[in-house]
C-alpha cells in the first residue's frame, strides 16, 4: 500500500511541477534564441554545443556570426526608415531589407546574408583577368535561376576561406535584341579548383558606382548601356566583405 | 532573480551545458579520487587489490559509455524527440526555472528507478555491477553494469511527455547523476545536520552500499535524500558499513566483474524449474530467488533426510 502511495504522490508532484512550470510567463525567444537544434546535423550540432559550452552565448554568435545578423537587422531598419522618408528611390532595397528581417538567417557559410553598408570601395584597378564559377546561356528574364544555381554550387562555395570575396556575373554574346545571353558568375578566387570564365577585354565604362542597390536599380542601369556601340560585356561585380555587400555594374564596350 | 530565472535558453544551450559539466565534472573527480589515493596511501591502506578494482571500474565505464553511447544514439535521442514532438501535453518554455523544476522531477524519478534497479531481477543483474565493488571511493562511482544505460529511458520518458525539452531532461538527468557521483567517498564522514535531513550526503550514499542487514535496500536517493525518508526507505548510517554485495564476486577481472550479473541471471533462468519461475526471475527481487534457492535446498535435504533411514 506504502509502495502505491508513494507511487502516486510522485506522479501528484509530477503534475503539480508542470503545471506550474507551464503558467511561467517567460520572455518572447530573441532572434539568437530562435535558434534551434532542429535543422542541424549532429556534427555542428556538436560542435555549437561545445562552442556554447565553453565560452557561453558569445562563442556561438560567432559561429554563426549573430553579431552579423543583428547589425544587419539594425542596418536594415536605419535603410526601412531612410526610404520611407525618401519615397522615390529604394523602394526595393527597403522591402527587401523588410523581408530579410522576417526570415531566420540560414547556417551555411555561402547562405549567410550580409548588412549592406559599404567600408570599401573597391575599383577597376583589382579586375581580375577571369573568375572561377559556371556558365550558362539563357533568357535574361531568367537569370535569376543561374544565380541560385551559382549560390547553391557547394564544390565552390566549400572551397572559400574567408567571407571577403568578389562575385562576377559577366554577360556576353547577347542576342539581337538583348533578351538573351552567355552568362559566366563566378568568383575572384583564382587559386580556387573550377571552370575558369574569361572576362572580355575591351573599354570598360561605370554604369552604377559601387553601392548597396535594389533590383530596379540595377535594371535601370541596364538603359544606360550605348547600345549604338558594339557591347562586348556587362559586368554585374558584387564585393562580399563580413560586414557588407557592395554591387557595381560595368559595360564593356569593343 | 525571477527575471534570470525566466529568460530563456536555446537548446543548444542545455546541450552545452550538459558537455560542458560532463567534462569538467569528471575531471574534478579525478583530482578528487588522486587526493583519496594519497590519503590511502598515507594510511597505508592501499593494496593491489583496490589499485585492480578502480582500474576494473574505469574499464566497465569504457564499456558502458561504448553500450550506452549506442544506445543513446539508436534509440534514446530519437524517441525522446519524437515523443516531444508528438505526444508531449506541452511543450514548457527553456528557462533556467523550467530546468530546476526538471531537476527536482529527474531527482525523484531518479529514486523509482534507482529502486526499480535494486528490486527488479532484470534491473539488478545490470545494477548489482555498480555494488559489488567492496571499496568505496571515487572510481566506483564509475563502475556500471551493461545495461545500466538502457532503463533510465522509460523512467524519463514521462518527463518528455510532460512538456521538458529532450535535452534539459538529459541535461537533468547527467546533473543528479553527477551529485551521485560525488557521494562516493569515505573521505566525507557527516555534513551539518539541516544537510544531512535534506541533501543525499557521502553518509547516506554509503549506507545504500552497505551489506549490513540493516542497511539493505535503503537510502535510494540522487539529491534529496527527503525521497527516501517520504517513501519509507531511509537508514542513518550509526553502525560501521561494509561494502559489496552477497554473494561476494571476489574478482577484478574486468569481464568478471562486468558481465557476473548478467551471467548469474542466465544461470538463474537456465536452471529455473518453469517459465512461471523465469518470469519471476526476471521481475521480483533478487532476494525471491534466493529465498526460492533456499527453500528448495531445504526441501531437497527434508526429501534426503526421509529417504534415508
Amino acid at each position: 500500500m506504502n509502495f502505491f502511495v508513494s507511487a502516486l504522490s510522485t506522479i501528484l508532484l509530477g503534475l503539480v511541477v508542470g503545471f506550474a512550470l507551464s503558467l511561467q510567463k517567460a520572455e518572447p525567444p530573441t532572434e539568437f534564441e530562435k535558434y534551434s537544434s532542429a535543422n542541424m546535423d549532429f556534427a555542428t550540432m556538436s560542435e555549437v554545443g561545445y562552442a556554447m559550452a565553453a565560452f557561453g552565448r558569445e562563442s556561438t554568435a560567432d559561429y554563426f556570426e549573430l553579431k552579423d545578423y543583428q547589425e544587419y537587422v539594425q542596418l536594415a531598419q536605419n535603410d526601412h526608415a531612410k526610404a520611407l522618408s525618401a519615397s522615390d528611390s529604394p523602394q526595393v532595397a527597403a522591402s527587401e531589407a523588410q523581408a530579410s528581417k522576417a526570415e531566420a538567417p540560414t547556417m551555411q557559410l555561402a547562405q549567410v546574408e550580409h548588412p549592406a553598408k559599404p567600408k570599401a570601395k573597391p575599383s577597376l584597378k583589382d579586375w581580375p583577368k577571369s573568375v572561377i564559377g559556371i556558365q550558362r546561356s539563357t533568357e535574361l528574364i531568367n537569370v535569376e535561376k543561374v544565380w541560385q544555381e551559382f549560390a547553391s554550387n557547394s564544390a565552390l562555395s566549400d572551397q572559400l576561406d574567408s567571407y571577403t570575396v568578389s562575385v562576377f556575373a559577366i554577360y556576353s554574346d547577347f542576342n539581337s535584341d538583348y533578351s538573351r545571353a552567355t552568362i559566366s558568375i563566378g568568383y575572384d578566387k583564382p587559386s580556387m579548383k573550377g571552370e575558369q570564365q574569361l572576362i572580355p577585354k575591351g573599354k570598360i565604362e561605370t554604369l552604377l558606382k559601387p553601392s548597396n542597390y535594389g533590383n530596379n536599380a540595377l535594371l535601370n542601369a541596364w538603359q544606360d548601356i550605348d547600345y549604338s556601340k558594339a557591347v562586348k560585356a556587362v559586368v554585374e561585380r558584387r564585393d562580399y566583405t563580413q560586414n557588407s555587400e557592395l554591387t557595381s555594374l560595368f559595360v564593356i564596350y569593343q | 532573480m525571477m527575471e534570470f530565472l525566466q529568460q530563456r535558453l536555446t537548446d543548444l544551450e542545455l546541450f552545452g551545458w550538459d558537455e560542458y559539466i560532463n567534462y569538467w565534472f569528471f575531471l574534478a573527480m579525478m583530482a578528487l579520487f588522486a587526493f583519496e589515493l594519497i590519503v590511502m596511501a598515507f594510511k597505508k591502506a592501499v593494496t593491489w587489490n583496490l589499485i585492480g578494482d578502480s582500474i576494473t571500474n574505469f574499464i566497465t565505464l569504457f564499456a558502458y559509455r561504448f553500450i550506452g553511447g549506442l544506445i543513446y544514439i539508436l534509440f534514446y535521442l530519437t524517441a525522446f524527440f519524437w515523443v516531444y514532438e508528438n505526444f508531449s501535453i506541452t511543450q514548457l518554455p527553456l528557462t533556467w526555472m523550467s530546468l530546476l523544476g526538471c531537476i527536482l522531477l529527474a531527482d525523484v524519478i531518479y529514486y523509482w528507478e534507482h529502486r526499480f534497479m535494486h528490486v527488479c531481477g532484470l534491473g539488478w543483474a545490470t545494477h548489482t555491477v555498480h555494488h559489488s565493488s567492496p571499496h568505496f571511493n571515487i572510481s566506483v562511482a564509475y563502475r556500471f553494469g551493461p545495461l545500466d544505460g538502457f532503463f533510465p529511458f522509460f523512467f524519463h520518458l514521462p518527463l518528455i511527455m510532460l512538456g521538458f525539452h529532450p535535452f534539459m531532461v538529459f541535461l537533468a538527468e547527467a546533473l543528479v547523476q553527477l551529485y551521485q557521483t560525488a557521494l562516493h567517498t569515505q573521505m566525507v564522514k557527516k555534513l551539518p545536520r539541516p544537510i544531512e535531513y535534506i541533501m543525499n550526503t557521502p553518509s547516506h550514499h554509503r549506507v545504500h552500499h552497505a551489506t549490513n542487514s540493516k542497511y539493505i535496500d535503503k537510502n535510494y536517493a540522487g539529491i534529496f535524500i527527503i525521497w527516501d525518508r517520504m517513501f519509507g526507505t531511509f537508514a542513518e548510517e550509526d553502525e560501521k558499513v561494509k561494502f559489496g554485495v552477497y554473494p561476494r564476486i571476489n574478482s577484478v577481472n574486468p569481464f568478471t566483474v562486468f558481465f557476473h550479473g548478467f551471467t548469474k541471471l542466465g544461470k538463474q533462468l537456465w536452471e529455473a524449474p518453469s517459465w512461471s519461475y523465469r518470469f519471476q526471475l526476471l521481475i521480483r527481487p533478487p532476494i525471491w530467488a534466493w529465498e526460492q534457492e533456499q527453500k528448495r535446498k531445504r526441501e531437497a535435504a527434508a526429501a534426503e533426510a526421509k529417504a534415508s533411514p
